[in-house]
């Protein structure tokens, strides 16, 4: 007769056993937000624990995370954190909880301290330097600026702080003699009328705030996808806009000479468009650049003609401006020379033709496929009812363009657009290029709304981008039924070689039942034609 | 295609690692800064300290100000009693200077306590030690800092009518510096022991000793002091913690002239032994040394240079070119040390003494890689020495050319403690220095390192930002 043993488990077993609390706070360091939320969501994936939180114990986050059911307790923590530790929650099962802590404070513990305390070491030179003066010294100095992006050593800072910090970091690098690509959000106008001000001063450019991307001499910064050199330069108050523009110039056998990021603000009346004017002065002094590109949203008159004032040497001298501002009348721009586009796949291809490069690609604004739902049934849209198209998107003026292009749909389709990039959705969580986590749970949330004929999203590739843009949602579309009533479409915004692969993210996701396109026109034009019937004639063909 | 003369492009990114990713892979030179806010968390002091930054005024009259500090060339002329020399002391009223900034009796420390009860004794101005309490309490004493009348003091820094005083002199300027003479180790009125063996000790400094030493110096015409730290330098000292070879070097130029004093040969071995008992007995020379010098870079408008940290035993306060006399003050730190055999963290006294004056200058623990064994007091190796001397060389815009240090391939010792680069950097100043037992009386207890408080620097920054106009637009 075999016994049978009674497994005793390591620990009692609590009948009612329910996820725990557990916190711990590492004093003295600091670490930027992106990478903390990697460290949490790394320890995330720990089996058995549910949540976990790791961010730098500033009073609004404790608050934050108590509301999140973490314990931000005195008596938990054994210690009052301050805004130089990091507090780091989890939530879940006990051992679980052990581990994550572990894990994380160990993930921390490779950094160095924030304020060197008396009596430890000295720090060596081999250690990052603290400030950009002391990288400047070390990596030899010289006050002198370089204004010209031809001239020698071209400086620049890419600044990714906090907000509040943001501005002095700028105005430090700024006084170096560097250019300054602003990636931060939320600066204030009156900062940023200053710090433009201080670049104009000395020939610098001030790219931002709110600058996602930018490519000076080759060097792609920020939110950049890999694009062949060339010779049109793209200058955009916008990231994805001038991403958009940059991948098509490629596609089309064109190449980015500069692009210059101006910041999201730099057309408002008070900053005057002070970086878009310094560009365009940079692009004159340039003598390999054969077409400029302008992507804005419509600016102010007053701004517009200071900007047509500065392109008119360009012009002069046979170098095409191109302007794509969705919304923009043609009107507006009468004896201004410059060229309206209708579009920013527009715009690539008038700067393209333009310029001297071999054509050795095409740039196609609408397709003959026919729209098919996920479950592979043709889509046809609902007779009677309100319906909706839904679109989820990681930049503004791709938005923007799209609810443009969709602007006059039947009067029972409306379209719902998100910039999930916007400010709002970023204050205290990472860009949708980064974490697509709250796109892609709008996507799930309006494949399953009954009242949603379309969902469209866009996946941006490049530099500074998730490796894996798609991998969480198409997990989540395979839990899913496939869906015979709703169309499912993407654009991928990206050339072949970004480091994503766009090939095979574009075949995942056509595996998965999206309508997968190649521009953001492309993808809009499509979705009016499969909502109203026959394609429409005169629209960017 | 691209034309022969390649710009290059330098990356400097400050925050997400991730942006150094995309120009690393066209092989741009990449640098990423290890960002972490201010120490003080406050966004304002980071936007005052960028502004001062891209002021060129600041540059320019940083500039001037180093330079009036190497035009000074401190000859030790004289020892006088400081009545005579100090116009501050030579008034009517009772009046004693102290270490640091300014403070009342009621809020003063132990030693500082013990050394002006010790004082006030000292002077005849009261009989008995209750009496001189009293004395103190009400008001019956002008307290005032050393640094107001261009003196400065190690310890409590108490410096009374009638002590000897060493008399600095710039000959150029006519400028003058000034500080008490060093006691010893022990029972010193500077640890705040006021019994009657410390009091008579100090009635000899004042007469047979002071009277010598007048002698002896006057009769060489005054003994330029920066060669004797030079040398010093090159010989184990940092001349403020370290200053043995800088007391023999010292005691080489003036024992034949001493020698050759009047005075019988028994007060002239007594000077002798006195100086060649006390490893320190240089330190107070080096203290005015460095007063001397940072006094003639004062007061230039727009500079950023610091040009006084001194404490009291209670605060911490530093002085800026740019804003002249005003104190920018926190609370002292305590000291990370060694401690001697039967003593603790829990007898300690917080950070005391003006002799941090010598950092202030580029010497001391900015120039510990001269006398690497001081790190020992807290752990550290011989490396680290050399490694505290680099990074302090990081808060400093410029060099002195006549400091050098050999353990550094004689490279210059930093010049001109900067509050924006103290701000920017997070390189806290980093202070060699003794540790006071908190009670009056008792005497040193040990020795360590500690850091000038942020709080001071982010309060400087914020002050000269007001003093200063926004440059003009051009």
């Amino acid at each position: 007769m075999t016994q049978s043993a009674a497994t005793q488990p390591d620990s009692p077993v609590d009948a009612t056993d329910g996820p725990v609390a557990r916190s711990t706070v590492v004093t003295n360091r600091y670490r930027d937000s992106v990478a903390l939320m990697r460290m949490a969501a790394a320890a995330a994936e720990i089996g058995g624990v549910q949540s976990v939180a790791v961010v730098m114990a500033t009073e609004a986050n404790l608050l934050d995370a108590a509301t999140k059911g973490f314990a931000v307790d005195s008596d938990s923590l054994g210690v009052t954190p301050t805004a130089n530790d990091v507090f780091i929650g989890v939530i879940g099962e006990d051992r679980a909880c052990a581990l994550a802590l572990a894990v994380v404070s160990e993930d921390l513990a490779g950094s160095r301290a924030s304020t060197p305390a008396a009596g430890t070491s000295g720090g060596s030179q081999t250690e990052a330097a603290a400030s950009i003066s002391s990288a400047f010294q070390r990596a030899g100095g010289s006050a002198e600026a370089h204004s010209s992006l031809d001239g020698g050593l071209v400086s620049v800072a890419v600044i990714s702080v906090p907000a509040a910090f943001a501005a002095s970091e700028a105005r430090k690098a700024l006084a170096l003699g560097m250019h300054v690509m602003l990636f931060s959000d939320n600066v204030g106008l009156d900062d940023e009328c200053d710090l433009k001000q201080l670049a104009a001063q000395r020939g610098l450019l001030l790219m931002g705030p709110d600058c996602g991307t930018a490519m000076i001499n080759g060097v792609p910064l920020g939110f950049a996808n890999v694009v062949r050199r060339g010779s049109v330069t793209v200058i955009g108050a916008s990231g994805t806009g001038m991403q958009e523009v940059m991948a098509h110039l490629h596609r089309l056998g064109s190449g980015v000479r500069q692009a210059i990021g101006c910041g999201g603000r730099d057309l408002h009346l008070r900053v005057g468009g002070s970086t878009m004017i310094q560009a365009l002065r940079l692009a004159q002094a340039d003598g390999d650049v054969e077409a400029v590109v302008l992507v804005s949203k419509p600016p102010d008159p007053a701004v517009l003609r200071a900007v047509a004032e500065a392109a008119r040497p360009l012009i002069a001298r046979g170098v095409p401006v191109i302007l794509s501002a969705t919304g923009l009348h043609s009107g507006d721009l009468a004896e201004t020379g410059l060229h309206v586009a209708d579009s920013l796949d527009d715009a690539a291809r008038i700067a393209s033709r333009l310029a001297s490069a071999a054509p050795g690609g095409s740039l196609a604004t609408t397709t003959t496929s026919v729209p098919l739902t996920t479950a592979g049934a043709p889509f046809v849209l609902p007779g009677r009812g309100e319906t909706s198209v839904v679109g989820a998107f990681s930049g503004g003026t791709l938005k923007t363009e799209f609810t443009h292009l969709l602007r006059d749909l039947p009067a029972n389709v409306s379209v719902h657009a998100v910039d999930f990039g916007d400010d709002e959705y970023t204050k205290g969580r990472p860009h949708p290029m980064i974490d697509p986590g709250v796109r892609d749970r709008e996507v799930i949330r309006a494949m399953s709304d009954p009242a949603v004929a379309v969902v469209h999203f866009d996946v941006v590739l490049g530099f500074g981008a998730a490796s894996d843009p798609i991998g969480g949602l198409l997990s989540q579309l395979a839990v899913m039924p496939a869906s015979r009533s709703t169309l499912l479409c993407a654009h991928v915004l990206g050339t072949e070689l970004d480091p994503q692969g766009r090939d095979g993210i574009v075949r995942r996701l056509t595996d998965a039942g999206v309508n997968v396109f190649d521009t953001n026109a492309q993808a809009a034009n499509f979705i009016r034609s499969a909502v109203t019937g026959p394609e429409r004639e005169g629209h960017g063909s | 295609m691209m034309a022969p003369d390649v710009p290059v492009v330098r990356v400097f990114n400050v925050g997400v690692e991730e942006f150094c990713r995309g120009p690393e892979s066209v092989g741009a030179e990449v640098h990423q800064i290890d960002w972490r806010p201010p120490v003080d968390g406050d966004p304002e002091t980071s936007e005052v300290c960028s502004h001062l930054l891209a002021d060129p005024r600041v540059d320019e009259a940083n500039r001037e100000a180093t330079s009036r500090f190497l035009a000074v060339d401190p000859v030790a002329i004289d020892v006088q009693k400081a009545a005579q020399a100090i116009a501050g002391l030579g008034t009517g009223r009772p009046t004693l200077l102290h270490a640091g900034p300014p403070i009342v009796w009621e809020s003063m420390c132990g030693p500082m306590r013990g050394a002006l009860i010790g004082a006030v004794l000292f002077e005849g101005w009261a009989s008995s030690v209750d009496s001189a309490v009293e004395l103190l309490g009400n008001g019956g004493v002008v307290l005032e800092p050393c640094h107001h009348h261009g003196a400065v003091g190690p310890m409590s820094g108490v410096i009374s009518p009638s002590m000897p005083v060493w008399v600095i002199e710039d000959p150029a300027s006519g400028r003058r510096s000034f500080s008490n003479l060093n006691e010893g180790l022990g029972k010193v009125l500077r640890f705040g022991a006021f019994e009657p063996a410390v009091l008579e000790r100090l009635r000899w400094m004042g007469s047979e000793l002071a009277s010598v030493l007048s002698a002896a110096i006057r009769s060489l015409g005054g003994i330029a002091l920066r060669p004797v730290m030079a040398q010093a330098l090159h010989m184990g000292d940092e001349v403020h913690n370290r200053n043995s070879a800088a007391t023999g070097q010292f005691l080489k130029r003036l024992a034949a002239p001493i020698a050759q004093t009047d005075f019988p040969g028994e007060a002239i071995a007594r000077v002798l032994q006195f100086i060649g008992g006390n490893d320190h007995f240089f330190l107070n020379l080096s203290m005015a040394v460095c007063k001397l010098q940072l006094d003639a870079a004062s007061g230039v408008a727009h500079s950023t240079i610091v040009t006084a940290m001194a404490r009291n035993g209670v605060n911490f306060g530093i002085r800026v070119s740019g804003t002249g006399d005003t104190w920018f003050e926190a609370p002292a730190s305590m000291i990370n040390g060694l401690y001697f055999a039967g003593f603790g963290p829990d007898d300690a006294n917080p950070d005391l003494g003006d002799s941090a004056i010598t950092e202030t200058a580029g010497l001391g623990g900015f120039a510990m890689a001269a006398a690497p064994a001081i790190v020992g007091f807290v752990g550290g190796t011989a490396a680290d020495a050399l490694a505290y001397t680099v990074r302090m060389r990081e808060i400093c815009v410029a060099e002195n050319p006549v400091f050098t240090i050999p353990s550094l391939g004689f490279r210059n010792t930093g010049l001109g403690i900067d509050v924006r680069l103290v701000i920017d950097t997070a390189i806290l100043p980093v202070i060699n220095t003794g540790i006071a037992h908190r009670e009056a009386g008792i005497g040193q207890i040990g020795a360590g390192i500690t850091t000038a408080p942020f709080a001071c620097f982010a309060g400087a920054a914020k002050a000269l930002a007001r003093v200063s106009q926004p440059a003009p637009v051009t």
